[in-house]
């Protein structure tokens, strides 16, 4: 589904934010991306989202090869993977319902399938009741189940994740891993970049984890910790 | 498209001017301003042209005849019928100059009793040519015409004054392509004011797939809306100005008269409607095109 191949990425200004990562997600995986801030975390998910070029190396997602896709395919490109953000980045000045409808809107989807399908979407998450309701009337928890509501809305293949519980408390936090999860088990690739260890711990997923621009250890039903307890990464390191 | 893209579009369009209240009066204001100066200048263009013709109709050659040479009035009238450059002519016989001549007169016009048996008038024909540039062309082949004694036409001053009016058309039309321009660009800056806080929403489009046409569909829609509202008050303002303008300028000026705008009424909405609605979505997406770049 996901294949990094030799994938560098140095900025402009000469940060290298990845050095050589190979990487490969096979469909239907659920992967936790787990790193401080600045390993390299946000620049893999904006590689994903073909936002950025890497330097060196090939990305390939599902049947895009994205080194080579040009510029005017992009939208189209992004309509078959579901993203979801930290800062949930609704648009605020459309409903709950209508920011899930735009997703579908622009992909010009029959009225009569948006109809059908946005509330089905919200009631997965949980949210139809609050179809009528702003963003800024909802709380962080609500905003990001819209968020994920709009990200499935289309059937993606692979849904990216970046950081989503990062403005949530911890149980608000647990609901959209589980969610998340559930959503993984109708047959979506998910990829979540976290910082919550506990949740990471707790769900015994596989677990790469990024350090300084590499990958510092790939573990199927894995957890969050690679700096101190894992003997392996640290030989590995030394190495 | 498709039908309910367009919907989408029209709905979103309404919505944001609604939200955007301040910017989208600023943009009508500056359409209706443009096209009001528009109107004006258009108003005084037509005027010019309608004052040049008018003084072009006025313009006509005299061609005398020689004495006792009414015979070659057929031979010269199939010339002048014949002639493309030649409006319309009359010709005057030496029996209706006489008339004529008697009718100015009025209630002296016993002067002229016992002239009729030995007219000393001679006959001649008016000759209206069908531009004002033939007159002196005309003129000239008139001159070479058997039974033709003199020929009598306007100094060049005419034709200078109607190079001058010319001159004054070009520079209305000039005028107003400059309005155009300069309207474009300030609407595209005040739109542009409201899109810095809107970029964020455009952002997050571009993110969940949303091509740059789609993005800009809803600010297009916006711009017409904007234009053909703009392009209403104008229409209306100038109306006004017309109607007030004219009725004080003919009692002031009385030698002059001035085109009914009514004539032009639909041909004026028209062009203020296009225009307007093309000059604010012209204005929208150049403000739009920064941030579908990246």
């Amino acid at each position: 589904m996901v294949k990094f191949v030799n994938v560098s990425k140095r900025y402009p200004n000469g940060v290298l934010a990845l050095c050589d990562v190979n990487l490969t997600i096979e469909k239907g995986e659920f992967v936790f991306l787990v790193g401080s801030s600045g390993a390299g975390k946000s620049t893999l998910v904006k590689l994903l989202l073909k936002e950025i070029e890497p330097t060196e190396g090939e990305i390939i997602v599902g049947e895009y090869n994205l080194n080579k896709l040009p510029k005017r395919e992009i939208p189209y490109y992004r309509r078959k993977i579901g993203i979801v953000f930290q800062d949930f980045r609704l648009l605020p000045n459309k409903t709950v319902y209508e920011n899930v409808e735009f997703a579908m809107q622009i992909t010009g989807a029959p009225s009569k399938l948006i109809r059908r399908q946005v509330p089905f979407v919200l009631s997965l998450v949980g949210l139809a009741h609050k179809a009528k309701c702003y963003p800024h009337e909802l709380s962080g928890g609500e905003q990001q189940r819209v968020a994920l509501a709009r990200a499935i809305v289309n059937k993606p293949t692979l849904l990216i994740a970046d950081e989503p519980t990062g403005n949530l408390d911890p149980d608000t936090s647990w609901e959209i891993m589980r969610l998340l999860e559930d959503i993984n088990k109708r047959g979506t690739t998910v990829l979540v970049a976290t910082h919550a260890k506990e949740i990471v711990d707790s769900m015994r997923k596989r677990v790469v984890a990024i350090d300084n621009g590499r990958i510092v250890k790939d573990q199927p039903k894995g957890v969050y910790s690679y700096e101190t307890s894992d003997a392996q990464v640290l030989l590995q390191r030394w190495i | 498209m498709r039908l309910q893209t367009l919907r989408y579009f029209c709905k979103d369009g309404f919505k944001n001017i609604f939200l955007n209240k301040t910017m989208a009066a600023a943009s009508i204001s500056i359409v209706v301003a443009a096209l009001t100066v528009v109107g004006i200048f258009i108003a005084i263009g037509l005027n010019l042209e309608y004052i040049s013709e008018q003084i072009e109709k006025t313009v006509d050659i005299r061609v005398i005849l020689q004495k006792g040479q009414e015979d070659k009035v057929p031979v010269i009238e199939e010339f002048l019928r014949k002639n493309a450059q030649v409006r319309s002519f009359d010709y005057i016989s030496p029996e209706r100059a006489l008339e004529d001549f008697k009718k100015k007169l009025g209630k002296n016009s016993f002067l002229l009793e016992g002239l009729e048996r030995d007219n000393p008038l001679r006959g001649y024909f008016i000759v209206r040519p069908a531009k004002i540039e033939y007159t002196k062309e005309l003129a000239k082949a008139l001159e070479t015409l058997q039974g033709v004694a003199q020929v009598y036409f306007p100094s060049q001053t005419v034709n200078k004054l109607k190079r001058i009016m010319k001159i004054l058309n070009v520079l209305c039309i000039a005028l107003i392509l400059g309005l155009y321009i300069i309207a474009i660009f300030i609407i595209a800056n005040t739109i542009k004011i409201t899109l810095f806080a809107r970029r964020r929403e455009i952002s997050i489009m571009r993110y969940i797939g949303a091509t740059n046409r789609f993005i800009s569909g809803p600010f297009v829609v916006e711009g017409f809306i904007i234009g053909i509202l703009g392009a209403t008050f104008a229409y209306a303002i100038v109306l006004l100005i017309y109607h007030y303008s004219v009725k004080y300028l003919s009692e002031t000026i009385t030698f002059v008269d001035f085109v009914n705008i009514s004539v032009y009424k639909y041909k004026i909405l028209g062009l203020f409607i296009l225009t307007g609605s093309l000059v604010g979505i012209l204005g929208s997406l150049i403000s739009l095109r920064r941030y579908l770049r990246a």
